[in-house]
């Protein structure tokens, strides 16, 4: 990828993957549709310098990442008078355990959502993890530790059932 | 039971399967339209910084002309201090245009803004357009607006914003991302204290064939029959809203009294119909 790739190739090749990570983190596809969007558009700015990276998506994702932390601190402070007007959340056509998992995560600090989704779905090693949420590596293992324990409640599932191997 | 890694991985394909992103073109123009933005945030930086050292220059000169002697040639050749570039630089929620005026005073210019910012978020809509407050109206101690943005010609979606407001400003905006358009559409709040008694209130876009909107829910409430505002020749739907009365606070906090609309022509006949989902939610 590095080098050499035009952006609309990088684009296309990246875009479905980071849908697919971003959603779990925000709960709402249309609202994971406009971190990833937003966080293309700022990739293309840079991407004469981007396209050397060795991973240019882990910038990427990482920009998703930090848009989707802003805007549910942001949604926290609109809902100060719980009130509900928004229409329930989009969701794609997924099986019961798939929409509860998505249900539960939808509870969890956003902080968690990210450890959890970063580490169980983009594959990343806890190290990696601290990369991008620019925390130390504790914080993501007691991130993940408190992540697990609380969809494992919400799911009424053991927990080692969710870190099974 | 799958794990954890097995039900993200669902959840994910089936995100990427089914969300639906603008393509890299319409990210590399909105990457240029940012870089203009921020351009133009530099640029007036960039002016302010020098008119005010120009200013200051000015100002500098005038004392040292206070303090040297007299000059005894003829006056020196007038320059001007070349007047800062002129920066446009639009804010993120845009113009607004306001047909229908707009709540007063510094609160209610904030209720438009929170409303038009989010709507300026919404992925669809006539770029060349600005937003439009459409509607807006008040009612115990709230205020209650839509805005939304005229499609492109063509477009089976419309991107529209309700908000609902205290007279403080507190209070939330509902998004509606760029939802397929449809004859009708409901969404809205109950449990609305003011004084000792309760309201909800209903608002959404509906087919400029309808006359009427007549919302009807359960627990009692008795039916509310809304006549649409007008939205101008530039929205393919227009838009109602209203408040209705609920006997008492509603003890399901999350389900709203509203169970069906349905929107009918100068004729009485049904035109439109939506029902709301049952459970948490408030829409239709």
């Amino acid at each position: 990828m590095a080098g050499s790739g035009s952006f609309e190739e990088f684009y296309s090749g990246a875009v479905g993957r980071l849908l697919g990570q971003l959603f779990p983190v925000t709960g709402d596809l249309h609202e994971a549709e406009e971190v990833v969007q937003e966080a293309f558009a700022r990739a293309s700015v840079r991407w004469p310098r981007l396209r050397d990276y060795d991973v240019p998506e882990a910038w990427v994702r990482r920009v998703a990442m930090n848009l989707a932390a802003d805007r549910a601190r942001s949604l926290r402070r609109q809902a100060r008078a719980i009130l509900r007007l928004s229409p329930p959340p989009e969701v794609p056509a997924v099986s019961v355990e798939a929409l509860a998992l998505a249900e539960a995560l939808r509870t969890l600090p956003v902080r968690q959502r990210q450890a959890v989704v970063l580490h169980y779905l983009a594959d990343l090693p806890v190290e990696e993890v601290a990369r991008t949420l620019a925390v130390p590596d504790g914080t993501v293992k007691s991130l993940l530790s408190r992540g697990r324990r609380a969809l494992a409640a919400r799911l009424g599932e053991p927990e080692e059932v969710l870190d099974r191997r | 039971m799958s794990d954890l890694r097995e039900r993200l991985r669902e959840l994910a394909e089936a995100a990427a399967q089914q969300g639906h992103t603008p393509g890299a073109a319409a990210a590399l123009r909105r990457g240029r339209r940012r870089r203009l933005r921020l351009a133009g945030g530099t640029a007036a930086l960039l002016a302010l910084v020098l008119f005010a050292g120009l200013l200051g220059a000015d100002r500098l000169t005038g004392r040292q002309a206070l303090l040297a002697p007299p000059s005894t040639t003829g006056p020196s050749a007038v320059t001007t201090s070349p007047s800062p570039p002129e920066v446009s630089f639009l804010p993120d929620a845009g113009e607004v245009q306001r047909p229908v005026g707009s709540p007063a005073g510094a609160v209610g210019e904030q209720m438009v803004r929170d409303v038009t910012t989010e709507l300026a978020r919404c992925q669809g809509g006539d770029p060349a357009e600005p937003a439009v407050l459409v509607a807006w109206g008040k009612g115990h101690g709230r205020v209650w607006l839509i805005a939304a943005r005229p499609p492109r010609p063509g477009e089976d979606r419309l991107c529209w914003n309700n908000g609902l407001f205290e007279a403080s400003g507190a209070g939330a905006v509902g998004g509606h991302g760029a939802e397929p358009l449809t004859p009708l559409r409901a969404s809205g709040s109950s449990n609305l204290r003011s004084g000792t008694e309760y309201w909800g209130h209903v608002v959404g876009p509906v087919t400029k064939r309808a006359a009427r909107v007549r919302v009807l829910f359960d627990t009692g409430i008795p039916p509310l029959d809304l006549v649409p505002i007008q939205a101008g020749d530039r929205f393919p739907v227009n838009f109602y809203g209203g408040f209705y009365r609920q006997p008492a606070k509603d003890k399901r906090p999350l389900t709203w009294q509203v169970v069906r609309v349905i929107a009918y022509d100068p004729a009485g006949h049904k035109v439109a119909e939506c029902q709301a989902a049952p459970g948490p939610g408030h829409s239709c």
